[in-house]
């Protein structure tokens, strides 16, 4: 009967480790996932805040050459900004333009740089909204006419 | 039993300690990151409304071949600008020039030499800032 109660004990030890045991690794698994999470989050946070340009065209006159029209895109922001077809995204008048239509001067631009972003599309006479989405959907608008 | 129930607190216990610490040691410095950057962005936005300019003046000189432009401008706002990266655009296309300060101060003026312009007559002229702030100005030629 004595050994039998230690060997009541010893199962009842061994399944309480066991039991804290698989919670401690659920518990440690979930964390490192949610603290994962936010920090990839946390560097999108900083990305975002740190991204800041704007189109510094004069709204009038519209530069072209060939058949592409040139607008200047000044990086004001915090961070060196990659302009790549693949970064950014240009619509006209609320239309899309295809990745082919357009490219940048340069690959990408330091703080206070400016870079001219080649668009090839046919604008009729009036007025005309470009709309710039960037890096972490940071995005300008800018009004000019033709 | 007693004994059982100690060992699983304990485990438990460890357990929680060690997930404050990857919380910590994972959590903190992007904390801290994002503060920075928040705070370079408060700043940035702080000095673009302390920042204003006005075009003063525009004298167009020019020999046989070409045109030049003195385009003379004001800092009317409150904070200094670094002029290496201002931008002159005349009648909508971005031209090279030498400044004749590395700075302008505030109530101070700097003067932007624009030259190899083709054509004279009237331009639409826009300068703008480091931090894009414009101004523009007519010169009626």
């Amino acid at each position: 009967m004595g050994f039998s109660l230690t060997g009541t004990h010893v199962i009842f030890f061994i399944a309480a480790v066991i039991v804290a045991g698989m919670v401690s690794g659920i518990f440690i698994a979930v964390t490192m996932d949610i603290t994962t999470s936010l920090s990839n989050r946390g560097s999108r946070v900083i990305e975002q805040l740190n991204t800041d340009y704007t189109i510094i065209n004069d709204p009038d006159i519209i530069p072209m050459i060939g058949e592409y029209y040139i607008f200047y895109l000044k990086n004001i922001g915090g961070a060196r900004l990659i302009t790549t077809n693949q970064t950014f995204q240009v619509f006209i008048d609320g239309e899309l333009i295809g990745i082919s239509q357009y490219h940048f001067e340069n690959s990408s631009i330091p703080v206070e740089g400016v870079t001219s972003l080649y668009v090839n599309i046919t604008l009729t006479t009036g007025d005309h909204v470009l709309r710039v989405v960037g890096p972490q959907a940071v995005d300008k608008d800018f009004t000019f006419m033709k | 039993m007693g004994f059982s129930m100690i060992a699983a607190a304990a485990i438990l216990g460890i357990t929680l300690f060690m997930a404050v610490e990857i919380v910590t040691t994972d959590l903190l410095p992007t904390i801290e990151d994002i503060n920075t950057s928040y705070g370079r962005m408060k700043d940035r936005i702080q000095n673009q409304l302390q920042t204003a300019i006005t075009i003063t003046l525009v004298e167009q000189s020019n020999n046989a071949t070409d045109y030049a432009y003195n385009i003379t401008v004001l800092n009317t706002g409150s904070s200094t600008l670094p002029t290496d990266n201002f931008v002159i655009l005349i009648n909508g296309s971005e031209c090279h020039f030498i400044c004749s300060n590395q700075y302008l101060y505030p109530k101070n003026i700097a003067y932007f030499h624009v030259v190899n312009q083709t054509s004279g007559g009237a331009k639409r002229m826009k300068v703008i800032t480091n931090n894009g702030i414009a101004a523009y100005y007519t010169y009626a030629g």
